[in-house]
């Protein structure tokens, strides 16, 4: 097999269908991202993850036809994700309820910086004071929260994963900080 | 059951060794094609269904009116000829074309109020084309033929209109050979001889045909002889047939006779 890490996700879906064996250089590159996704939209184990993870790139595999060109491949990829996984949820009748993982506390940092509250000090004590208020949220808001803060996606991104008009998510963003905000509020801490 | 090898395989791998072992394929194109073009036609379907519901609606909007005869409250009759069945209908099936063109690839970027907005609008302005071309006249008498529960207007008309005692007669206009005698036909196929009295307009009479179901404001001349004296009328013929109206106005040249002694009774238009 050529070296394929350089193509794009899109060049890759096009091969894939020519060789399932570049199917696996997809694969690779979201397998990581994907992991951390799931968790953070629920409680569940490793195995359960990988599991999940086999039931979303076969979907995806099996679905490389439908991919609409005019979305990113990352868009449409967290799409099947986050919908086979709230099957998944249901099925097993968990609630969605979202974990820190080892990477978090950087973009809790962050997200205390958008809140206006991070001190050099203070750093982890917000981050910690943020991922109590995140847990807190409802799905909605607290999904489309993980979508811009942990994975990094714009609201056009956030959109297609969804599959929400662009004026409901920025809607749900707006909310979903505003109950942040009043949460922090309610523990002293001032919101600029 | 995994196995420590299993175990020690990348998920990629794992996911390869899947769509080997099953001889997994992706589906055709074609599949997604037909997909979002069905989703399309469900969408065109539904609006289409609902246009058809809205015409009806119209129609029972326009016709109920006309339907109850004046002196007498409109409720609760005016309830029963509110078309409930066309209004569930138009509401399911505006809902899903709702939901199928935000099934459709990038359906989901339009906003809620957008959609029904459009949706809405396409059926309504789809639903006066259908009123206007007399579909929703057909629709709404298959209706009250063969849907029990659907109110049937002419049964509205009837209850209301045919009460010769109280000096309203509803029937079909049956016109004789000298066209100076008219007779009106009842709903129970009794036959009255009409007088028409000066108080009615020249373009009501002008407009009579054979055939033509009118409700006469009036009072009775001779109970054996069923002889009615009609001060006013008014068609009870369903606006909005179609095309191809049942009564053109201006084909009578000659008026039929008329007596005096309507002076004391309100028109009914």
């Amino acid at each position: 097999m050529d070296n394929h890490t350089l193509d794009t996700d899109e060049e890759l879906v096009r091969l894939s269908l020519r060789d399932k064996q570049l199917f696996g250089v997809l694969v690779a590159r979201y397998e990581h991202k994907l992991s951390s996704y799931i968790y953070r939209l629920g409680k569940l184990g490793q195995e359960d993850i990988e599991d999940l993870l086999q039931e979303i790139f076969l979907k995806v595999y099996q679905n490389l036809n439908g991919f609409d060109q005019s979305l990113k491949f990352s868009s449409w990829i967290y799409r099947i994700a986050h919908n086979e996984t709230m099957v998944f949820f249901r099925r097993r009748r968990i609630r969605p309820h979202g974990h820190l993982i080892p990477d978090s506390e950087e973009v809790l940092a962050q997200m205390a910086s958008e809140f206006n509250l991070a001190r050099d000090t203070e750093v982890h004590h917000d981050a910690e004071l943020l991922a109590a208020a995140l847990e807190k949220l409802p799905e909605e808001y607290r999904e489309i929260l993980v979508l811009q803060f942990f994975e990094h996606k714009s609201y056009d991104e956030i959109s297609d994963i969804l599959a929400l008009p662009p004026g409901t998510v920025s809607t749900r963003i707006r909310r979903a900080k505003k109950r942040i905000a009043d949460d922090l509020r309610a523990h002293g801490y001032v919101y600029g | 059951m995994a196995t420590s090898m299993d175990n020690q395989k990348t998920i990629s791998e794992k996911v390869l060794n899947r769509i080997m072992d099953a001889k997994t394929a992706p589906r055709s194109r074609l599949y997604f094609m037909l997909r979002n073009s069905g989703m399309w036609l469900l969408a065109f379907l539904s609006i289409v269904l609902g246009a058809l519901a809205i015409s009806s609606f119209i129609f029972r909007a326009v016709n109920t009116g006309p339907a109850l005869r004046p002196g007498l409250p409109p409720i609760p009759e005016i309830l029963l000829a509110v078309p409930f069945l066309w209004i569930i209908c138009i509401a399911v099936f505006g809902y899903l074309a709702y939901r199928e063109v935000r099934s459709t690839r990038r359906g989901y970027r339009y906003e809620l109020t957008t959609l029904l907005l459009a949706t809405i609008l396409a059926s309504g302005a789809l639903g006066i084309v259908f009123y206007a071309t007399g579909v929703g006249f057909m629709l709404d008498r298959a209706a009250a033929h063969y849907l029990p529960f659907h109110t049937d207007l002419e049964r509205v008309q009837r209850d209301r209109w045919l009460a010769p005692r109280e000096g309203f007669l509803v029937g079909a206009v049956r016109l004789q050979e000298d066209e100076d005698t008219y007779i009106l036909q009842d709903p129970e196929d009794i036959e009255w001889t009409i007088t028409f009295a000066t108080t009615i307009p020249d373009e009501k009479l002008d407009r009579l045909e054979e055939g033509q179901r009118i409700g006469v404001e009036g009072e009775i001349l001779d109970i054996e002889a069923h002889t009615f004296l009609a001060c006013d009328i008014r068609s009870l013929e369903f606006e909005g047939r179609g095309f191809v109206p049942p009564h053109t106005p201006g084909e009578r040249k000659n008026l039929p006779p008329r007596t005096n002694g309507c002076e004391d009774v309100r028109p009914l238009d």
